[in-house]
């Protein structure tokens, strides 16, 4: 393990107040309280925080189509009426709402995600954080599942500057599918994602069977799967998976979108992951000790979704941060049992062991295509990094034993209440 | 006909024009039809036909529907009216009214359907064998023909018929010499499309055969060749400027003015069909998602409110169930691009009854081309040049401290909230006592932070915003927000005159929903959700004052609050 990373992260004050709409779900103001909270713990000490430029529409259209990018500077809620058929032709109107200071928000989170990507690329630092971003479903000309500008897309073509290869990996409960259609026909970047897939749920693609086309083919992978899937069916998965991909792949970077939609309890998701299931992948990919940037993307229950980038923003410091939520402005989101993880939870798992077995069979199949056709110039020395040694049957032999068994300690499943004065106590 | 050109292009454009026509001709013929059938039996029921809320029904689509999905008996057996409801625009709730008004209406007509299909035999694979649809067409026509004869509409329908012989004439003119065509051409996979084709079109071509009858043939035939070879040209090139005049008689003229139209209007609609089509899995579903489709129902919400991505345009070519472009179907298509133009243009007009069959599985459409993917050059040895002005402007750790000090161990970084409070007048664990230490927090993260403590805005976190408030905008807030939720963002930019908007999000999510989870966290702790914008309950006023003593508080809650502090 190399000496301590150094962490950029990305947050523009103007965000917290950007709001959708009533009734909707995305709900910005989730970063503010993201943002306070890792304040709260005091880890902006460990890490440099830059305010990102606001993206210019230039650089958004080196992936979207320039109409679309123009329209969207355009368009405002008083003048949407105007435009019935544009608003029409780039999916705008309902899931993607037209609101007030649309097209600043998206210059925010998308610069956020290119200067991530240009500080990887400069090697100003190890890791490069933007909550604000993650947006995956926006398309090159169209909106899409509340993802008007696809900022993953910019960033992974920032990165592809100077990389050969970059691996994407999106653990949103949606298929990333703004980011595999951009990449559909390239093996430059290898785009994975977990995701639930079936009973019609969004966006509807994402089946194993999608791997990617004419030079593409075999650089994308899907993992469908089903409601309710526990922490450690996804952790083994991930792991091996990943592994395998990273092992045959030798990317230059990896961009991670963590959507906490995937956690339990969501408003739109329906999996069964706790935060520390969550993390887990974030803790794996770190490992690897590529140049890594990490973005947000779905997560619709505010308190969860800060609870989760907080815990991560801990990993990716290697801090370790006690349950207790300290006092905050906020705190009162975070009743009854004011602690920062969460437990998983309980609807029915319907991924059975044959089912995630066969998928696994599946794409480990279709990753050895890759094995004996290295088509882009894999002869360069591969990169220092560490494959974690394990089977996957066994637990996580995570190196830091003591960290683990101070996790055992820290928070209890079934524990709900963390001493005598947690109670409600405001 | 010997130069008789069959790449089915050459059909397209009458088609288009054939299907629009024909369209009108059907709706008109079966209101005629109906009107029959309702005095046939006595039946006095009101036309158009209403809902129960005054919602008027097409009875033509749910007609065309039914059918196509096997009639009134199979939809009831299998409970379709749901389906056929979705595809009528309505929810799903009017199904078994949609029911009774077709058991009322349409019952007699789908009878004489019925009885028309066991006459021609409609079977799927009965009619590979038996070959010509237009056979089959015949057949039905006549009896539908007869029907009207017998009934008193005759007389209309033969104007009706009359008026727009032109086109139809050269429609029928075209299925005949198709089917001359096809008996020497192998065809069989379009055939078995055509005979899942509704009532619907045999109405039409009974239409067009009936008033091919009056007309007689051998004059047209002469100009056929080089009308097929104008269209085909049009067909094949229509941006082709050079294509602007008839190279015939004037006879043509009026077809030849529609057909240029709906070139023209093919050409626009072709990409707004296309893209909309795109965008909506039902056409009858589009703009159907009301904001509160967003209630917090976790499987509602994951099934309504996205949308799946429709199926291929290609394979609606091969789903007969479109009565429109079952119509298109009949012609085979050379060239993928009309076809698509036909699917689209039919898919257009006989909205709402273009997706009647169900596939199995959804087929998601894959969006390949320029315009979906990313341009990914290929990787040079050296790289490209990242930019390196551009990286963000550094807001913390500021430019005059220290370098970061990584030695910092866990003790002082990343501590949780301390056990036990050093409060001492105040009682620890109060509500006092908490927003002492929570006001403590901010007052060190400011003094730490110092100006960046505004960038970040956190000036305008916490319920310190509502400092900025007269306890009377306060009032007319939370009333305004009680009141109606829904349309209060619309109204509050009126109301407030002197906040910015920012303001009142910022207020929303910092003062007042704080209090709503204050009420929640006391009064329903087990239905905690902030994020639930229909209820809103209010504890205490600023800052939770007052909060210990609210009315209608659960007094087992309350008694575990070992106060006994008199709260302003």
């Amino acid at each position: 393990m190399r000496s301590k990373d150094k962490i950029s992260y990305f947050y523009d004050g103007d965000v917290g107040s950007v709001y959708f709409g009533p009734n909707h779900p995305m709900k910005p103001h989730r970063l503010c309280m993201t943002h306070h909270l890792i304040l709260a713990y005091g880890l902006h000490s460990k890490m440099e925080v830059y305010r990102p430029h606001k993206a210019y529409p230039i650089e958004m259209a080196q992936f979207h189509s320039p109409d679309y990018v123009e329209f969207l500077q355009r368009i405002n809620p008083e003048n949407q009426n105007l435009f019935p058929n544009e608003m029409a032709r780039y999916n705008l109107g309902e899931d993607c709402p037209v609101f007030e200071d649309l097209f600043e928000f998206c210059q925010i989170y998308a610069g956020g995600t290119i200067d991530a990507a240009r500080r990887l690329n400069n090697k100003l630092c190890d890791i490069a954080i933007n909550w604000a971003g993650g947006l995956h479903h926006a398309k090159k000309c169209d909106a899409s599942g509340f993802c008007y500008i696809n900022d993953l897309v910019l960033g992974i073509l920032e990165l592809l500057k100077h990389h050969p290869r970059v691996l994407y990996i999106d653990i949103d409960v949606h298929h990333g599918d703004g980011v595999e259609e951009a990449f559909y026909f390239t093996d430059r970047v290898m785009t994975v994602s977990f995701h639930k897939f079936g009973d019609k749920f969004f966006p509807g693609t994402g089946d194993v069977k999608e791997i990617g086309e004419r030079e593409g083919k075999f650089y994308a992978i899907n993992v469908p799967l089903k409601d309710g899937i526990d922490d450690s069916s996804f952790n083994r998965l991930f792991r091996t998976i990943i592994s395998k991909v990273v092992e045959i792949y030798q990317p230059g970077a990896i961009v991670l979108q963590c959507g906490a939609d995937s956690l339990a309890r969501d408003r739109l998701g329906c999996f069964n992951l706790s935060i520390d299931g969550h993390a887990e992948c974030v803790k794996f990919v770190k490992k690897f000790n590529l140049p890594l940037l990490v973005t947000g993307g779905g997560g619709y229950t505010k308190e969860n979704v800060a609870r989760c980038w907080t815990v991560e923003t801990g990993i990716l410091l290697d801090t370790e941060l006690p349950n207790e939520i300290p006092e905050n402005d906020y705190i009162k989101y975070f009743a009854p049992d004011f602690s920062l993880k969460i437990p998983g939870g309980h609807i029915e798992n319907l991924n059975t062991k044959s089912y995630i077995s066969s998928i696994k069979v599946q794409i480990l199949e279709n990753l050895r295509y890759i094995q004996h056709a290295p088509s882009v110039q894999m002869q360069e020395v591969p990169p220092d990094f560490y494959i974690p040694d394990f089977d996957e049957d066994e637990q996580n032999p995570d190196e830091r034993v003591d960290q683990r068994s101070r996790d055992k300690q820290v928070q209890r499943d079934d524990e709900y209440f963390d001493g005598d004065n947690d109670n409600d106590a405001s | 006909m010997g130069s008789f050109n069959h790449s089915s292009c050459s059909f397209i454009d009458v088609e288009i024009k054939y299907v629009d026509e024909c369209e009108e001709r059907l709706k008109s013929l079966f209101d005629q039809a109906l009107l029959v059938f309702l005095e046939e039996e006595g039946n006095k029921r009101p036309l158009p036909a209403v809902l129960g809320d005054g919602e008027k029904v097409d009875l033509f689509k749910l007609f065309v529907l039914v059918r196509e999905k096997g009639g009134f008996e199979s939809v009831s057996r299998k409970g379709l009216w749901e389906v056929v409801a979705e595809k009528l625009g309505f929810d799903c709730s009017v199904a078994p009214s949609l029911r009774l008004i077709y058991s009322k209406y349409l019952d007699r007509m789908e009878k004489w359907a019925v009885e028309e299909s066991r006459i021609v035999n409609w079977d799927n694979k009965d009619s590979k064998k038996k070959g010509c649809y237009g056979g089959l067409l015949l057949e039905l026509g006549d009896g539908f023909k007869g029907l009207l004869d017998n009934g008193k509409c005759q007389k209309r329908i033969r104007d009706v018929a009359f008026g727009c012989k032109h086109t139809e004439e050269s429609c029928s003119e075209f299925d005949r010499s198709r089917k001359r065509v096809r008996e020497s051409n192998d065809d069989d996979d379009k055939r078995v499309e055509m005979s899942c084709v509704a009532i619907s079109d045999e109405s039409v071509v009974c239409a067009v055969e009936e008033g091919l009858l009056e007309l007689s043939l051998e004059k047209k035939q002469d100009d056929l060749p080089g009308m097929l070879k104008w269209l085909a040209s049009v067909a094949t090139s229509p941006h082709d400027p050079s294509i602007g005049v008839i190279p015939y008689s004037s006879k043509w003229k009026e077809c030849w003015l529609q057909v240029a139209r709906a070139k023209n209007a093919l050409l626009v609609q072709r990409n707004n069909a296309e893209l909309r089509y795109q965008n909506s899995p039902f056409l009858g579903h589009q703009n159907m998602h009301h904001p509160s489709m967003y209630e917090d129902d976790r499987k509602s919400i994951g099934r309504l409110r996205y949308r799946i991505r429709p199926p291929k345009l290609s394979k609606l070519c091969s789903s007969s169930c479109c009565s429109g472009s079952s119509l298109v179907s009949l012609y085979e298509s050379g060239s993928n691009h009309c076809r698509e133009l036909m699917i689209t243009e039919g898919a257009d007009l006989i909205a709402g009854t273009s997706r009647a069959t169900e596939r199995k599985k959804p087929d998601i459409r894959r969006r390949l081309g320029p315009n979906f993917q990313a341009q990914v050059d290929e990787w040079t040895e050296s790289g490209l040049e990242s930019d390196t002005k551009w990286l963000g402007t550094r807001i913390w750790p500021l430019e005059n401290s220290e370098a970061l000090d990584h030695t910092l161990g866990n003790g002082v970084i990343g501590k949780g909230r301390p056990d036990s409070c050093s409060c001492v007048t105040i009682r620890p664990g109060s509500v006092e006592c908490i927003r002492f230490h929570i006001a403590e927090k901010r007052m060190e993260l400011k003094r730490e932070l110092g100006d960046v403590f505004l960038h970040w805005r956190f000036n305008h976190m916490g319920e310190e915003v509502c400092l900025r408030w007269t306890e009377r905008e306060e009032k007319k807030f939370k009333d305004m927000m009680i009141a109606d939720p829904k349309s209060f963002w619309k109204n509050a930019a009126r109301c407030f005159r002197t906040k910015k908007r920012e303001e009142l999000v910022s207020y929303y999510f910092n003062v007042f929903l704080i209090n709503k989870r204050r009420y929640q966290n006391r009064m329903t702790p087990k239905r905690i959700d902030s994020d639930d914008e229909g209820s809103f309950g209010c504890v205490g006023g600023r800052f939770g004052s007052g909060a210990v003593t609210s009315v209608g508080s659960d007094n087992l809650i309350c008694s575990e609050n070992r106060q006994c502090f008199d709260f302003e």
